[in-house]
């Protein structure tokens, strides 16, 4: 349990964006001339973390202050630009429900390609498929293309099959707006379940309530750097005085 | 020297991911999602493509049997595998192209690789290509050219120039994010892979210059070759085209992965 999963050293990380309109011209000029078309922008700079296996930790901030690189970072989808941070377990990760899925495909095979997104084998998902069905309340849609279900069907179908998962390290990123009032229930039986669990997990969210009850830990990072570190109660207290 | 540690670390971290068994799983979902999505809501699904191939493969004997066609024996057979060839290159790099741009969102918000992305990707091109593929050899055993020794020089010849279309697929997509032009060069530069190549002429109708640029400049003539070895020579290929094949495709996926794992993050960025 005390063994670090995520280890964080001077980790930076710098995007490259437009600094003005792009024209030919001024794409063809910054190819020989000394004017760039873009200007660095660093998300994040300076994070040194630990995060150990059973935490339960909640990343906040404003919008921009760095939380979604964060994540990525710790999932591996992004290198940092400087600094070094060691993962010792790949992560299911969630960042937006509707990534992994085929629109254009029936509910059923969306499971099975979602199911394998979330390290479930066919024959994992299969005697599961029901059960999915039933908890995202769209039982009689199972051969329905995705792309008749509305956005927050698909959200709770989504949700539903990383409920099944087996992973022990799960990243969400804003993952829980919107869920209906219904779902909210199926929710919290998970977050119950995962908070008494030796699962880890890194999560976003705005919803303060929500990370206080789940979390044990908090990370409040501003214009990329972390502000405050330690339990989540005060972390978060700290924050929303400052707002 | 810091761009080397950079493409080594990325090197060695993918190379672990891919190999997983878990992502075999994904891969196998991913591809199977594709093909199946890719004929979705059409009533003749698959057959559009073999429609289209059998429509070019009439047109170009109507047009060409009678000048290019004379002493080759089994002349459609070597024309399909022209065509077939061609058309596959032309089509699964088209769509390469745009792999990285188009899925832009699965690549910044999901830990599934790039690389399955185009793997499935040009798997739907791929599975087509196959089914093309098995119409030469039944073709060819009709004309009584098969011998089934030639089904072991398939192996390394297909896996060849699926490196060659990978290698070429990921240069573009790279390209393809920081200039969209790329997309409209490579619409023109593509088609002249059916006049350039040998689909319907022989390289021995050539002057010798141009024999020599079109064996050696052009890099689909090698696999044409082969291709034709394996489906109208019972197999005997030569040992040099084979080397050719192996080389081209393994020093195109090398070098353009290597450029790859180097840029994506910047090309990704600027999508």
């Amino acid at each position: 349990m005390n063994e670090p999963l995520i280890q964080a050293s001077h980790v930076a990380k710098r995007y490259r964006v437009l600094k003005r309109q792009r024209s030919t011209l001024r794409a063809l000029k910054a190819l020989w001339g000394p004017e760039k078309l873009t200007m660095e922008v660093w998300a994040l700079r300076d994070l040194s973390f630990t995060i150990k296996r059973g935490e339960k930790v909640a990343v906040i901030g404003r919008n921009g202050s760095g939380k979604t690189t964060l994540l990525r970072l710790i999932s591996g989808i992004i290198d940092p630009s400087r600094g070094s941070i060691e993962v010792a377990a790949e992560p299911l990760a969630l960042f937006k429900f509707w990534i992994g899925q085929n629109a254009d495909l029936p509910v059923i095979d969306n499971i099975y390609l979602f199911g394998a997104v979330c390290g479930m084998k066919r024959r994992q998902t299969e005697p599961l498929v029901a059960k999915i069905l039933d908890s995202a309340d769209i039982k009689k849609l199972g051969f329905a293309p995705l792309h008749d279900l509305s956005l927050g069907q698909r959200q709770r179908l989504a949700l539903s099959i990383v409920f099944q998962a087996p992973a022990d390290f799960l990243v969400f990123d804003e993952t829980f707006v919107h869920v209906d009032q219904a779902f909210i229930r199926e929710c919290n039986a998970f977050f119950v379940r995962l908070a008494e669990s030796t699962r880890t997990m890194v999560i976003t969210s705005h919803d303060h309530d929500f990370l206080k009850k789940y979390c044990q830990r908090a990370l409040w990072l501003d214009k990329g750097q972390i502000r405050l570190d330690g339990p989540a109660a005060e972390v978060i207290a700290a924050y929303e005085a400052e707002k | 020297m810091a761009t080397k540690k950079v493409v080594s670390a990325r090197f060695a971290s993918r190379c672990k991911r891919l190999t997983r068994p878990l992502n075999r799983t994904i891969l196998l979902e991913m591809v199977r999602a594709n093909i199946k999505a890719s004929d979705y809501h059409s009533f003749l699904g698959g057959l559009w493509s073999l429609i289209g191939t059998t429509a070019m493969l009439a047109s170009f004997y109507y047009v060409f049997s009678k000048h290019f066609g004379r002493g080759i024996a089994g002349y459609p057979l070597y024309l399909l595998s022209g065509i077939i060839l061609v058309n596959f290159f032309i089509t699964a790099t088209s769509y390469l192209l745009k792999v990285l741009s188009f899925n832009r969102d699965i690549a910044l918000n999901s830990t599934i690789p790039r690389e399955n992305l185009v793997l499935a990707t040009i798997s739907i091109n791929a599975w087509k290509f196959a089914i093309e593929l098995a119409i030469c050899t039944m073709i060819s055993v009709i004309y009584g050219f098969y011998a089934w020794r030639s089904a072991l020089l398939f192996i390394p010849v297909l896996l060849s120039f699926l490196a060659l279309v990978l290698g070429v697929g990921l240069a573009l997509s790279l390209s393809f994010c920081f200039a969209r032009d790329v997309e409209h060069v490579w619409a023109i530069l593509s088609r002249l892979f059916l006049f350039v190549t040998p689909v319907f002429y022989t390289v021995e109708s050539l002057s010798p210059t141009m024999r020599l640029l079109i064996s050696y400049l052009n890099p689909l003539t090698p696999y044409l070759k082969a291709l034709r070895a394996i489906f109208m020579k019972g197999g005997m290929l030569e040992v040099s085209v084979l080397l050719h094949c192996i080389f081209m495709g393994a020093a195109t996926l090398g070098a353009s992965y290597l450029i790859f794992l180097r840029w994506e993050g910047e090309a990704l960025d600027r999508t």
